[in-house]
């Protein structure tokens, strides 16, 4: 979608597609309440080309489920057509408004189609050789996990409405399809831009309430506990449930305070700690915290506050693109819902009671160093590389492979960096669960790939600021013929590991799930 | 690479094969077929131990993961000097046999110091520091700028104007613009901190390798307890932070030493294997010829 212009950022242009003018830009009405300074920091981005008027035909798929969100997009309204067939570099002068009104948006998931999930369990042995034949040709497998699901449509957007914005801002991959309804004419703008849109307490406030209308319920039914709630219960939580937001560091609940309520996690990562500090764990998008208080009905065992990296300095509107988002449902709206379904209460009391859904019934599974763990940021890294120094020689094999996988033959990886235990935690991206260098990048020019890795695109301007925003100082600035960031990719694109993980004669390169890798070895695993 | 329960298969088979290759040798007579085959096996196996350094380039290819290469090539060379050794009947030989397997003995030999090495010496390396810096360049150049940036901080002045350019030019960057905690000449102390600076911390943060007075901890110790008496109480922190970075350039300089004895050895080991490749050629030829 991008293309490759050093230097500047630019949403690419299709047929029928159009660049257009910040003026005209800022006459539509989704840009209308921003605060003079907002509209000057936009019209200072749409300069670099950071949005782009598209049209997409009946049946087009706008964006798909699963793909890294780093866009966002704007249906245009029958008003916001006028507005712009008005400008100086009429966008849409030739175009009949009449005929884009009523533009329509499909929405649709993607879920496990159950009747080819059963044909699947049938086939058996075939099934199993004809996977092991898909392993062998690179590919296959993931084609055919693809074909087992089918596309549902739940939902149609109208003019007027942002869509793409929740994966956009929450650095997260697409929840839903999106295809056009019908021939409709949209805007698409980088996350840069909706930084700015989101400075508007206004705007802030309607995508609450589009979030509470459109995406609340699936959210939820994605909850095991949840899943099982007949829809007028589902409804009743969408109504009610509150929506509340907490800064990086803030805390949600203190140890010792009353359980009135239980929270499921819409966006960031939240610590679940002790009041002497001890990290019992970390939750994210989609989790719950709180449900044991509220089945037991004694005091909170636990501490909850919104995770920050450690090390993290933001500006005050840059904490709002990391704040973590919770849906607060409380003791009568629960007691409710567990009307409508009785067994809501029996299935949430028994996970509690297997300790799996509130960590403090847990005690064993807690990270190790718990202190260390936190300051070095080990539970953000779902891709993180460690060093086993048991093992290695420093032979530096893994530093001449990363050199030898660029173009520019300079490794990502440096060999330099904290140590946990036994291990190296070297200076290289390890793929945050929530990436805060993504945050306030001028040209929108850093965003997830289709594996999840941080990619810098080669618009980049070279500022630093996503460098200076790593709390791990895994970004680099190198100046060669311009200055640019780099950083690791994960190797992506292959389909083992990372090639300095395979270059390793000593087995003592490793990337793991902080979290998970750590939990494990407090248990004995490793 | 650390000999651990991974090469517990390697050792159990490798042992296997030379009680093979003994009993091979006393039953069958001298230059029989028996012989000849530990022979040629001998040298097939030097051969695919060569082969690792091959493979060591060649990370975009996968041909068995480089792990197993490496085991391979410790217990196969191993290996293949029994091999020779019973080929030779344990016998030295004529001058070319003789120089070729005391070639192999020393390869051999080379590669156990390797190993040696590996096993002491990382040892030593980890219990030097909590952080680990193996590029000592790298990581005197950011300690330089880092350095730079505290003592303009405190002094309120670009301490040194070369040494900002300098930065530039080797880190491709300018250092950063501190904000000045102080204006410059307003404290007791900042003239003092920036000559100390520029006399004593530059040249051991350029050159971390020569012997100059913060090169050990003792004189490091006197430099810095020296001009402490000159700097007034909100200085010593910035003298404080110096005094640290020095300290870390120290231990990352031992580590650097230490990691040249950790891997010198192979100054040893590729040129005897090289050496070792010609005479076996030539042993093969010579026999198969004549």
């Amino acid at each position: 979608m991008i293309t490759d212009r050093p230097g500047l950022a630019k949403l690419q242009l299709r047929p029928g597609d159009s660049e257009l003018a910040p003026e005209q830009l800022l006459k539509l009405s989704l840009f209308q309440g921003l605060s003079a300074r907002a509209q000057a920091r936009l019209r200072g981005q749409l300069g670099q080309g950071a949005a782009v008027l598209r049209r997409f035909r009946a049946g087009e798929v706008i964006c798909r489920q699963g793909e890294p969100g780093w866009t966002a997009f704007y249906l245009l309204k029958r008003e916001d057509l006028a507005a712009l067939r008005e400008g100086p570099a009429a966008a849409v002068a030739a175009l009949d408004i009449d005929q884009w009104v009523g533009q329509r948006v499909e929405v649709s998931l993607s879920q496990p189609d159950a009747a080819q999930a059963d044909e699947a369990k049938q086939a058996g042995v075939m099934r199993t050789l004809a996977d092991l034949w898909g392993s062998l040709r690179r590919g296959r497998t993931q084609k055919g996990a693809e074909a087992a699901a089918v596309d549902r449509s739940v939902a149609t957007l109208g003019e007027g409405e942002v869509f793409g914005e929740m994966s956009c801002m929450h650095r997260a991959p697409r929840s839903a399809t999106l295809r056009a309804a019908g021939d409709c004419l949209a805007i698409e703008f980088l996350a840069n831009v909706l930084e700015v849109l989101l400075s508007s307490e206004h705007f802030r406030a309607e995508m609450d309430e589009i979030y509470r209308a459109r995406a609340l319920s699936h959210l939820l039914r994605a909850i095991p506990f949840f899943a099982g709630l007949p829809d007028e219960a589902l409804e009743l939580l969408r109504r009610r449930a509150e929506l509340i937001t907490r800064r990086p560091g803030e805390v949600i609940f203190e140890e010792g305070d009353a359980s009135d309520s239980l929270y499921v996690i819409r966006t960031g990562t939240v610590k679940i700690f002790h009041r002497d500090g001890r990290v019992l764990g970390y939750r994210s998008r989609g989790e719950v915290v709180g449900e044991r208080g509220l089945i037991s009905g004694g005091p909170r065992a636990a501490a909850c506050a919104a995770y920050a990296h450690p090390k993290t300095e933001l500006r005050e509107n840059e904490q709002l693109a990391l704040r973590v988002e919770l849906v607060r449902i409380d003791r009568a709206l629960f007691d409710e819902l567990c009307a409508h379904a009785p067994s809501l209460r029996d299935e949430v009391a028994q996970k509690a009671q297997e300790g799996e859904a509130d960590p403090t019934a847990a005690p064993d599974i807690q990270v190790a160093s718990a202190s260390r763990f936190g300051a070095l940021g080990l539970a953000q890294g779902r891709r993180l590389m460690l060093i086993d120094l048991e093992r290695c020689t420093f032979c530096g094999d893994c530093v001449s492979a990363c050199s030898e996988s660029h173009k520019d033959r300079r490794p990502r990886l440096s060999l330099e960096g904290p140590r946990i235990g036994k291990y190296l935690v070297p200076r290289s991206c390890r793929d945050c669960a929530d990436p805060v260098c993504l945050i306030g990048c001028p040209v929108g020019a850093i965003h997830r790939g289709g594996g999840g890795q941080i990619v810098i695109e080669s618009w980049c301007i070279g500022c630093g600021l996503c460098a200076e925003r790593c709390p791990y100082g895994a970004i680099e600035v190198r100046v060669d013929a311009r200055a640019r960031a780099v950083t690791c990719d994960q190797c992506a694109g292959l389909s083992r590991a990372p090639r300095c993980v395979n270059a390793c004669p000593h087995e003592a390169a490793l990337r793991v799930d902080g979290n998970r890798f750590f939990a494990r070895m407090s248990l004995g695993a490793e | 690479m650390k000999l651990d329960r991974r090469h517990l298969g390697w050792l159990a088979g490798s042992l296997a094969a030379t009680g093979l290759a003994v009993a091979l040798t006393l039953a069958a007579p001298p230059r029989g077929v028996p012989s000849l085959l530990l022979g040629a096996a001998g040298a097939a196996l030097i051969c695919v131990c060569a082969l690792r350094g091959l493979r060591r380039r060649l990370h975009k290819v996968r041909i068995g993961s480089a792990g197993t290469w490496l085991r391979a090539h410790l217990w196969l060379g191993a290996l293949s000097l029994v091999f020779s050794l019973a080929h030779a009947g344990f016998r030295l030989g004529g001058p070319l046999s003789a120089a070729l397997t005391l070639l192999l003995i020393g390869t051999v030999a080379s590669g156990v110091l390797g190993v040696a090495l590996q096993h002491a010496l990382t040892r030593s390396i980890n219990a030097l520091s909590a952080e680990t810096i193996f590029d000592l360049q790298q990581g005197a150049l950011s300690l330089r700028r880092r350095a730079y940036e505290v003592v303009w901080a405190a002094c309120g002045a670009a301490p040194d104007p070369g040494e900002a350019e300098e930065l530039r030019r080797l880190l491709g960057a300018p250092p950063r613009t501190p904000e000045p905690m102080f204006a410059a000449g307003t404290i007791a102390g900042q003239k003092e901190l920036g000559r100390f600076y520029r006399d004593l911390v530059l040249p051991f943060l350029r050159a971390p390798g020569r012997s100059t007075q913060l090169a050990t901890a003792a004189g490091a110790a006197l430099a810095f307890d020296a001009v402490a008496v000159h700097l007034a109480e909100p200085l010593r922190p910035a003298l404080a932070d110096l005094r640290d970075r020095c300290a870390r350039l120290r231990t990352a300089r031992r580590q650097h030493q230490l990691h040249r004895w950790l891997h010198g050895w192979l100054l040893l080991h590729v040129p005897l294997t090289m050496a070792l490749l010609v005479l076996l050629v030539t042993h093969a030829v010579m026999a198969l010829r004549y």
